[in-house]
């Protein structure tokens, strides 16, 4: 190896050899290597073994350190590398590329225009036409119709009719609210197909690599929020759930980066339940549903501008490695949709289970319809019936159960077209599910979790309250 | 401009002098040095830019060839990252984009990083050399 002023690396590694006595499983060599990397775990296991080596050994890194300008492990890099090569060398013979057309496509994803263009194209067909429209619309009118309203609900009201004597308890398992007609419902006939189309499209896109070249195009746009391009996975998986997606923020590197991605993700980020009930609902209104969009994107990048300014800390930094381009395996996307699915299924339907329950209670102790009640005011001024307090009241318990409840308000005719982008707008917004908040509260501890959702709850009826506002001199 | 291999500083005119009576002097893109003779290319010329020097990867053209030089950076963590990417002494790389962010292909992987990295990163470019066909006298 080569020499540095009299300091070559095998010396070094030799002197820390000799100052070692202890065992640690590993040899020597491994040991001292790692010393001299600075790796901060087995110096604290020779700290408890050998105290009084430590200090030495320090001394003599600080040494070797103190005769270059090069960071210690960027020297030893170089060593390794060119062991590595030499090896490689040996045993490896490469063929020329055959690059061509996986090459092309790849150009052609990573290119601003080209690559925009491609991403509307997920977005539109991906996302609106199979999940929004085919999943939440077709597919939940199929289990809502047929499957639960003409077969199940009416055998199993008739079931529980003539076996349970009492109305109230009759009314817990199949009343307006009940545990079957209105839990198991929504999470098996409403949430589990619009779910299950979300993640089959976003098991498809991670397969074929698309995810990182993703990141790599709005890098740019992401660091103007206080992110970078890495937050990007976080958030399309936020498309999916946000308590899932919230979890994974823990890929991101600094503090500052996690808080706002937090942020984001409880504030602007719609889950696939909400996203396809909107989407379904307002497929009919083109001008409607652009404007929910642009509301959400201009609030999801103004909140995440003014974070950025306002968090302390250092400006992220971006890299990401770009895997091959690959056709998605069939098994794989299966395998991936199969367990998220089955992971979402057994968070969620418990709660609604509970849900409905506390519903039940609720209304029987007079508790819920004073709930409802304080909701009423606000709804109001953000120009929504009062019937809307229900599903905002619901929304906090799940987000998807909020959505779940605006999808039959519109069923039954009760809103228009400017309260249905409000509803959808300020749903979009409001304060994250159970699950999530107390997912918030873990991950990023009480105060930030408190934080958020108090920011948030303010924050979402103010947006809705100023849709509502324009929308008298723009229609 | 000057002369990326003898360092010489000369004007557009001193450089036109040079070429004396070639005759593909219309449309070409090379620059001859009135000092050595050294031709190359008219860019590099105006840049300055010493033969061998290393520049930064941001300065690089798209799927122009080089190798990496070294890698400068005071920020601990960044060189950990690069180390990671394999970014390393006497290693061929190439940059595929540069908008929205960098990507490059160095050994056989592709990477994508941000202006601040892709800075810090230094190479040098593989050699444009054209041999002089005929040898100028040195000037006095």
């Amino acid at each position: 190896m080569t020499k540095t002023a009299g300091f070559s690396v095998e010396e070094t590694l030799g002197e820390i050899e000799s100052l070692l006595s202890g065992d640690y499983r590993l040899s020597k060599r491994l040991v001292a290597l790692l010393l001299l990397e600075e790796d901060e775990e087995i110096e604290e296991k020779v700290r408890q073994k050998e105290p009084q080596a430590v200090q030495k050994i320090k001394e003599v890194v600080a040494a070797f350190q103190s005769h270059s300008k090069d960071f210690i492990e960027y020297r030893l890099a170089v060593h390794y590398k060119r062991r590595a090569a030499h090896i490689a060398s040996k045993a490896v013979r490469l063929r020329e590329e055959r690059t061509g057309f996986r090459k092309w496509v790849d150009l052609f994803l990573m290119h601003p225009v080209t690559g925009g263009i491609f991403l509307f194209l997920v977005l539109y067909w991906g996302l609106y036409r199979f999940v929004g429209v085919f999943g939440a619309g077709t597919v939940v009118d199929f289990f809502e119709d047929t499957v639960f309203g003409r077969y199940l609900n009416p055998w199993v009201e008739a079931f529980f009719t003539s076996v349970v004597p009492w109305q109230i308890l009759r009314d817990l398992f199949v009343g307006e609210y009940g545990v079957v007609t209105l839990g198991v419902r929504y999470a098996v006939a409403l949430i589990l197909p619009i779910v299950t189309f979300f993640f089959i499209v976003f098991s498809i896109i991670e397969d074929t690599g698309y995810l990182p070249r993703l990141a790599m195009l709005l890098d740019r746009i992401f660091k103007k929020i206080g992110l970078s391009g890495r937050a990007v996975i976080p958030m399309v998986l936020g498309l999916g759930c946000d308590t899932m997606a919230t979890l994974v923020t823990r890929t991101l590197p600094t503090r500052r980066e996690r808080v706002i991605a937090t942020l984001l993700l409880a504030l602007a980020v719609p889950c696939s339940a909400q996203l396809g009930v909107i989407l379904a609902i307002l497929s009919p209104y083109p001008k409607a549903m652009m404007l929910w969009a642009g509301t959400t994107g201009f609030v999801f990048l103004l909140v995440g501008f003014l974070a950025a300014r306002i968090l302390p800390g250092q400006k992220p930094s971006f890299y990401i490695e770009i895997p091959p381009l690959r056709w998605p395996n069939v098994s794989n996307v299966a395998v991936k949709t199969y367990v998220r699915v089955k992971w979402y299924f057994k968070e969620v339907l418990p709660l609604f289970l509970l849900a409905s329950v506390f519903i039940w209670f609720g209304r029987l102790t007079g508790l819920f319809d004073g709930l409802v009640n304080l909701l009423r005011w606000p709804m109001e001024q953000i120009g929504l019936p009062s019937k809307a307090a229900e599903i905002f009241l619901f929304g906090f318990f799940r987000r998807d159960y909020g959505a779940a409840g605006l999808y039959h308000l519109n069923d039954q005719g009760l809103l228009d077209v400017r309260q249905l982008v409000v509803a959808a707008v300020a749903l979009t917004l409001f304060l994250p599910c159970i699950a999530q908040f107390l997912i918030n509260v873990k991950e990023r501890g009480w105060k930030a979790g408190l934080g958020i959702s108090a920011f948030i709850l303010v924050f979402s009826f103010g947006v809705a309250w100023v849709v509502n506002f324009l929308w008298g001199f723009v229609a | 401009m000057k002369c990326s291999l003898c360092g010489w500083e000369f004007g557009e005119q001193e450089a036109g002098q040079a070429c004396g009576k070639c005759w593909m002097q219309k449309g070409c893109e090379l620059v001859r040095c009135p000092q050595c003779g050294f031709e190359m290319v008219l860019e590099r010329a105006v840049r300055g830019e010493a033969a061998g020097e290393a520049v930064s990867l941001d300065r690089l053209k798209m799927n122009e060839k080089a190798e990496v030089s070294h890698v400068h950076t005071q920020d601990r963590r960044s060189l950990q990252k690069l180390i990671a990417m394999g970014v390393l002494p006497r290693t061929p790389i190439t940059v595929v984009r540069k908008f929205p962010s960098y990507v490059f292909r160095i050994d056989h992987a592709l990477f994508s990083v941000d202006k601040e990295l892709a800075s810090s990163i230094y190479v040098k470019r593989a050699f444009l050399y054209h041999p002089p066909f005929v040898k100028l006298p040195l000037t006095e």
